[in-house]
């Protein structure tokens, strides 16, 4: 791998991002997308504690439910084994939302304020508490931060001559990312099929060496920029250990 | 019952967008494939999970 | 241990000897109460 490597977006957002990187090896960038998906810690609810549920869910359906909602989690705060506590108590006629839940803590809130949680009728009452933990999504899949990470090589295109004026065109599908010279051109631009660009050309494609496009989505405890630093962070992490227990 | 809080198969969250989905489509008259677009719900994953889902628990709170 | 009965929905409660009754108005059918503890549940 190069020493440097570098880093560019196409396209950002909050919770999704295409980008760019530039001088990492295959197996580099695959390992930055497996720990996107399996390493990064989140928070999220493991406990509920019960002291009223009179809804037409069992108690465990609904802990599976809030055990699913994304809760802000701010880098470096927490550790493995800290608790925040969540509270949640509504009242029906009225649907329960994860906007509804209190947290202890500011920094922590659910990142979605209007997942229905259950629709309680006229009576029915929860009141319930939670606890949520940090943990990885290898762990379980409510603690995964990256939703669909992947990633695809950059491709170079370049026109070798001219497409003969009677022959049969097929569509060329590319999905991702282009280089035309030093340009970058989402495929999206001309509907996956290259033949829109170039109607009249014939057009080689090849992979760019060391250069890939990642595309990222976060389920929204997270930016994408603090996913995939604090992703290659987590690899850094480890090479350190194994170095460390290598080294006489 | 209620809609999944997430797609079963990427895990992004699609609970947040049925109210708003079920009112447009189901009884609004608006095409659910415009609906889904407009949403920002991209993948066939999670575009199936709105798409047939049914709430039941009008039909399940009478027998409790 | 506390019920419900189904018909009248008043409380009851069973002492073994009456068999499974209501004794207000002799339905059989009871629903068991859900208990006052604070119940703990793992999510998984």
């Amino acid at each position: 791998m190069d020493e440097e490597y570098d880093v560019e977006f196409i396209e950002r957002e909050e919770r999704s991002a295409k980008f760019l990187v530039r001088g990492v090896t295959p197996a580099f960038a695959n390992g930055i997308r497996r720990a996107m998906i399996a390493d990064v810690p989140t928070l999220a609810i493991d406990e509920v504690r019960f002291i009223e549920n009179s809804s037409v869910m069992f108690d465990e359906q609904i802990a599976l439910r809030l055990g699913l909602v994304p809760l802000s989690t701010p880098p470096n705060e927490f550790d493995e084994d800290d608790v925040v506590t969540l509270s949640l108590d509504v009242s029906g006629p009225a649907t329960a939302y994860s906007g509804d839940i209190v947290s202890s803590d500011e920094m922590v809130q659910p990142a979605e304020e209007n997942v229905p949680i259950i629709d309680l009728k006229d009576g029915q009452r929860l009141e319930l508490e939670a606890d949520a933990v940090l943990s990885t999504g290898k762990d379980h899949a409510k603690h995964q931060g990256g939703v669909s990470v992947g990633y695809r090589h950059l491709q170079r295109v370049e026109t070798v001559g001219d497409r003969g004026e009677f022959e049969d065109v097929d569509p060329e599908i590319y999905r991702g990312v282009i280089q035309e010279g030093d340009e970058l051109v989402d495929t999206e631009e001309f509907d996956h099929d290259l033949t829109n660009r170039y109607p009249d050309q014939e057009v080689a494609v090849e992979d760019v060496e060391h250069a890939f496009v990642f595309s990222v989505e976060t389920d929204g405890s997270m930016s994408v920029e603090e996913l995939f630093t604090r992703a290659v962070e987590s690899l850094d992490a480890r090479a350190a250990e194994l170095e460390d227990a290598v080294s006489l | 019952m209620m809609v999944p809080v997430r797609c079963f198969t990427c895990g992004n969250v699609v609970g947040e967008h049925w109210e708003e989905f079920k009112a447009r489509s189901r009884e609004g008259d608006e095409d659910p494939e415009m609906v889904l677009d407009e949403l920002g719900i991209d993948r066939y994953c999670c575009r199936r999970m709105l798409v047939s889902h049914k709430d039941l628990v009008d039909i399940v709170s009478p027998y409790q | 241990m506390s019920y419900k009965c189904s018909r009248c929905k008043r409380d009851v409660s069973l002492d073994g000897y009456g068999g499974v009754r209501c004794p207000y108005c002799g339905h059989r059918v009871l629903l068991k109460e859900r208990s006052q503890d604070v119940k703990t549940v793992p999510v998984q």
